[in-house]
């Protein structure tokens, strides 16, 4: 132990308040709402993420599930035509980028500064404006929602008579479906909600990027890394060279709705295969961005609860990178339908099947890790080994996709719907929960309910395969997707009401286990140590809930597995001596809520000048010299700043000689 | 102890799932990609299987280990106390011997991958699908002269929501329901006219899609006489669930019978024959309903007591469907919508949705009435969106029936069905505006009134109220165009 553990009480430095050039200072130490506004710390700003996306997942869920009600039965009237199209496309829409992906964007601002032992991430403020950026394009896109709603309660009185509000053209928009010709002012809410997301998950990509090449603790080589933080890294060079070209097909779709542009007019010689491409060169790699974090958790949780390192370390960080970087050459297999011709149907066919590989070396290596170890059948474990499981089922059907001339039967078939929810749901959202499980011990110090997590875990899984199972069967009898409704004869009734009573069991199952989260988060009593799970890797050396500076000292990282290795093995760490004036923590920032409110203005009202309202192109163009303002002072708001020296109740702790379990702390 | 539990239940489950799977599935359905009637899907449901043989032999080879570690492996009481697993890091050689494994395995895959994409992307050329099609011998037609060994081309298009198909080699057009002839290599070009669509037609071929803007085709093949089922599988806006489409594969005889039939085009209501001359002296039957229609200007009455005369009637005038629709050879060349010749003759209407088929493949005439009467009359109601009743306040292009029903409105026309100026201030209309109104009773509405004030005013009526005082028609009238359609046979 450094002599750092010994300091005997906190001892806060205030530096003197420095008005910037402007006159500004920076709010620090606030508690409340402005605190939760202005943070720039990466534990609240992962925290934030974690509710947004939460609640966002009940939104979507409560959108799946008026889908399959509408569907239990045939020729069904329970909504209608178009506001079924409304659902599916705000469904896909929710849980794709307000769902899974910040609910991955919260463990990476929570566990991977804490993994690699660094103080935050490395651009605190551009972390706060990811998050804010978030925010404002998740409301305009549902914003779309209480307009429809005003409208349809009659608030705009008589004049105003659209009556598609909410994106209706799927959320993969094909052009020229989505141009201003077939679509209304729903596509435009979409096309600037979307843009705004984009700005918010490139901002994050860039900053993680940062963070994990530069912000490690002596000692923590590449080759050290925990497997999710490795994961975050190649997500995150996903994210940078995959939003560029959505952001650029959107930006398309907008010239053409909002100033007559022909990029996809056809009776201008505009060409809708274009949005295909590059919606697609962005859409793949976005599956992959979806699954890698989820993969990286359960690449965590297997070893902990096998008690044993993770079998091919390099092999599974490398099939990592291989995924990512194929993911860019198999856009194509979206688009086997479209005439592309035989080459290129061919080469995508077999890169398609190309990626089968490093993904099943994935899967070896995770039943190496099982091999030969001691398996504890926690919650996580369970959520872990349902995720191998079924993210296998959902890779097999994938493999059947990647045979192009089988596909052109599946395509746009409930076999392709079966085939991503098993890869979405099955893969991305079992290897989530778990890692909520995981870690919520670690975020909050308390453990979630052991014995209705068990219980839960089962719902989830039956319910699941429930309703997506027999979506095999439907599209290979010819059920095509996105359709509201479907004939009697076809022979789809039963299987169909199965699917939906599946959806309820899930969503249930889901339900609850949210419930329970919120119960454990306002919860005084479920208090647990601070490595509940005998863990492995460097967040675990923490107290629970992590104190706002991280490391009290910096640690210096001699193994793989460095938590574990202290405890159990021969690398005890060793820390580096603090700075004498202590922790050198920064102000926080009104800057970054302002830029999120700007980009707020500008979607929302740049979809309002699409409908026609007049002026609001002005209030677009305020909206925008908000952004540009809000960046401007953030450069000029000064570094402010105080220092902080944690006291010994704060420091890591010694490894506990009796790993306690899970069961102990119910 | 929990797991236990768990293990339980899943093995009482198992067997009532799999009863439940094995009973409630059928692989024949109508559009099952699983039971293929011809050699294109044939192809894409052989290679299917390959797949799924692969692919279950790695599940139950993979899962079978999954399943003995996890249980092998697990922690057992006194586990505690014992040391920690050996830590290893990985094996290089299990790495490559599985990879190597796993690249094997996909070879299977791909191989006969190749095959299909070449045999399903180019008009085959050798056995055992082609036979040079032998149009010019087979078929008799003075339309397929110098289209001999040329294969059958079909022209799909694609609208929201329906689907046109033409036959350019014999100058036919028909709509949501085509005709090939069995054996017989044809080729589809697939255009759309306005959005993404997709063929889909399970049982004989995979999905190619069609592109606006670009020139798509496949080749198909029916090997076994049927009706088959299709739909669009590309999402194209709001009634995408209800563009469905049908195919006949016919016996080359039925083909040629039905090609024969096609090319006559319809007859003039009522066996209307024009009177030989010396120039013609065997009328066309163009002739006849040229004929017809300059009786039906000089003498409507002869036709008073004639639904089907009164339908055609309808049709040409005052309904207006003409603007749209195309009846070969008469005066009625829309182009808008489908091609109404021969309409008689389809199992369905309204790209799929209305059925009037019996069990055993003829037509129910009763229900087909019924379906003519509904959906010519609520189209709305049986195809949201769709253009023969399109009506969005928020457009200017509103289409077809919609127009017929609020033309020709005035003040003093809603009087006489009993709308009162409460109807028009709760619509939000003015006094001063109001005032104008019964100033001029006579008047349009169109030049006092916004459209959308226009429709909350009249919201209350009926269509037999409406039928009374604007251009809509009567129960009557819409009964009598179904007659007329139904003649079209």
């Amino acid at each position: 132990m450094s002599a750092v553990h010994a300091e005997p009480v906190t001892v806060k430095t205030e530096l003197p308040k420095t008005r910037s050039e402007l006159g500004l200072i920076r709010p620090d130490r606030k508690t409340g709402l402005a605190d939760w506004l202005t943070t720039v710390d990466h534990k609240k700003i992962g925290i934030m993420y974690g509710a947004a996306a939460l609640f966002f997942f009940l939104v979507g869920g409560v959108e799946a599930l008026m889908i399959r009600t509408q569907l239990a039965v045939s020729q069904n009237d329970f909504i209608s035509a178009q506001l079924y199209n409304q659902m599916f496309t705000m469904h896909g829409t929710t849980m794709i980028f307000l769902g899974v992906m910040p609910l991955s964007a919260a463990f990476f601002n929570f566990i991977v500064p804490l993994q690699i032992g660094a103080r935050d991430v490395a651009f605190p403020r551009l972390n706060t404006f990811s998050l804010w950026t978030f925010i404002a394009g998740a409301t305009v896109l549902n914003i779309s929602w209480l307009f429809q709603f005003a409208h349809t309660v009659g608030w705009f009185g008589q004049d105003l008579v659209r009556t598609d509000i909410v994106p209706a053209g799927g959320w993969f928009g094909y052009a020229p479906l989505t141009s201003d010709g077939y679509t209304g002012i729903g596509t435009d809410f979409w096309i600037l909600g979307l843009q705004i997301l984009g700005v918010a998950s490139l901002a994050a990509a860039f900053n993680f990027i940062v963070t994990i090449i530069n912000m490690r603790a002596p000692g923590m080589t590449m080759m050290r890394l925990p497997v999710f933080t490795w994961m975050t890294l190649v997500t995150s060079f996903l994210i940078i060279f995959a939003f560029p070209a959505i952001t650029i097909a959107l930006a398309e779709l907008m010239f053409d709705r909002y100033f007559g542009t022909n990029f996809f007019r056809v009776d201008m010689g505009g060409q809708p295969i274009l949005w295909q491409h590059l919606f697609w060169f962005f859409g793949h790699p976005e599956v992959y961005i979806l699954v890698l974090p989820a993969m990286g958790i359960v690449s965590e949780i297997l070893p902990t609860f096998s008690r044993k390192p993770l079998f091919g370390y390099p092999i599974v960080v490398f099939s990592g990178a291989v995924i990512g970087f194929i993911g860019f050459a198999v856009w194509s297999h979206h688009m086997f339908t479209t005439g592309l011709g035989k080459i290129a149907t061919a080469a995508f066919s077999l890169l398609t099947m190309a990626i089968a590989v490093p993904t099943g070396v994935k899967i070896f290596n995770w039943m190496g890790t099982l091999w030969g170890g001691r398996i504890s059948f926690t919650v996580p474990m369970c959520y872990g080994l349902g995720f191998v499981w079924m993210f296998m089922l959902g890779g097999f059907s994938g493999v059947m996709h990647s045979a192009a001339p089988a596909d052109a039967q599946q395509q746009d078939s409930y076999f392709v719907v079966a085939h991503f929810h098993y890869v979405l749901i099955g893969g991305v959202l079992l290897g989530l929960l778990g890692g909520l499980y995981y870690w919520i011990p670690k975020i909050y110090g308390k453990m979630m309910n052991q014995k209705l997590g068990y219980g839960m875990f089962f719902l989830i899984l039956v319910g699941f395969n429930l309703a997506f199972f027999p979506m095999h069967y439907l599209g290979l009898t010819g059920m095509p997707r996105r359709t509201h409704t479907y004939l009697v004869g076809y022979g789809w009734d039963l299987w169909n009401l199965v699917s939906t009573i599946g959806a309820f069991l899930l969503g249930i199952g889901i339900l609850i286990v949210f419930i329970d989260l919120v119960v454990t988060v306002l919860s005084k009593k479920r208090k647990c140590s601070a490595d509940p799970w005998d863990a492995r890797t460097l967040e675990w050396s923490l107290p629970s809930p992590v104190p706002s500076y991280n490391f009290a000292a910096t640690p210096v990282v001699s193994a793989r597995d460095c938590w574990w290795e202290h405890k159990h093995g021969d690398e005890p760490l060793e820390y580096v001596p603090g700075d004498s004036h202590g922790i050198h923590m920064p102000s926080q920032s009104w800057m970054p809520l302002i830029c999120g409110v700007g980009f707020l203005v500008f979607g929302i009202s740049m979809a309002m000048m699409g409908a026609g309202v007049p002026h609001a192109g002005y209030v677009a163009i305020g909206g925008l010299v908000t952004v540009v303002l809000g960046i401007y002072l953030w450069a000029l708001e000064g570094p402010g700043g105080y220092h902080i020296k944690p006291g010994p109740e704060n420091s890591p702790k010694a490894p506990t000689p009796q790993p306690e379990h899970a069961e102990a702390n119910v | 102890m929990l797991l236990s539990r768990i293990q339980q239940t899943l093995f009482r489950l198992f067997p009532l799932l799999l009863s439940l799977f094995v009973t409630g599935c059928s692989f024949t359905g109508r559009q099952s990609t699983l039971d293929p009637k011809g050699p294109v899907a044939q192809m894409q449901t052989d290679l299917f299987w390959i797949t799924v043989w692969v692919c279950s032999g790695i599940f139950i080879v993979v899962g079978g280990i999954l399943v003995w570690v996890v249980i092998r492996f697990r922690e057992k009481p006194g586990d505690a106390d014992k040391p920690y697993p050996k830590h290893g890091h990985g094996n290089p050689l299990i790495e490559i011997g599985l990879i190597a494994a796993s690249v094997l395995l996909l070879v299977i895959i791909a191989v006969p991958t190749l095959k299909a994409i070449w045999a399903t992307h180019e008009l085959p050329v050798d056995e055992p699908y082609y036979e040079p099609s032998k149009l010019g011998t087979w078929f008799k037609g003075d339309m397929a002269e110098g289209e001999e060994d040329n294969v059958l081309v079909i022209d799909a298009y694609g609208w929201q929501w329906w689907w046109s198909f033409e036959y350019p080699q014999l100058g036919i057009t028909t709509a949501n329901e085509f005709v090939i002839p069995k054996d017989k290599v044809v080729k589809v070009n697939l255009r759309s006219m306005d959005v993404i669509h997709s063929f889909w037609l399970p049982k004989i071929a995979g999905k190619v899609d069609l592109m606006p803007g670009r020139k798509n085709w496949m080749w198909i093949m029916g090997e076994e006489a049927g009706h088959f089922y299709g739909q669009c599988a590309e999402f194209c806006g709001e009634a995408h669930a209800y563009m469905l489409f049908r195919c006949d594969v016919m016996e080359e005889d039925d083909f040629e019978k039905w090609v024969a039939d096609y090319q006559a085009g319809a007859v003039a209501p009522s066996g209307f024959h024009a009177q030989a001359d010396k120039d013609k002296p065997d009328p066309t039957a163009r002739d006849d309903w040229m004929a017809w229609s300059n009786e039906t200007r000089t003498n409507p009455e002869v036709f008073a007591n004639d639904p089907v005369s009164q339908g055609a009637m309808l049709f040409m005038g005052k309904g207006q469907c003409i603007v749209c629709h195309t009846i070969d050879n008469s005066i009625a060349q829309g182009k808008l919508g489908p091609n109404l010749t021969k309409v008689a003759n389809r199992k369905s209407l309204a790209a799929g949705i209305l059925d009037h088929q019996n069990p055993d493949g003829s037509i129910n005439r009763e229900k087909q009435y019924e379906n003519f009467v509904q959906w010519i009359s609520h189209s709305q109601h049986v195809k949201p969106g769709n253009i023969m009743y399109y009506d969005n306040p928020a457009e200017d292009n509103n289409a077809g029936l919609i127009n017929l029903k609020y033309a020709g409105l005035t003040y003093a026309k809603l009087k006489s069905v009993g709308v009162e100026n409460s109807a028009y201030i709760a619509s939000g209309v003015d006094d001063a505006t109001l005032k104008e109104l019964e100033a001029n009773p006579e008047s349009g509405l169109t030049n006092f009134l916004s459209e959308r004030q226009i429709r909350e005013v009249s919201s209350g009526l009926t269509d037999d109220q409406f039928s009374q005082i604007s251009n809509w028609l009567s129960p009557e009238e819409f009964a009598y165009v179904a007659a007329f359609l139904q003649s079209l046979k």
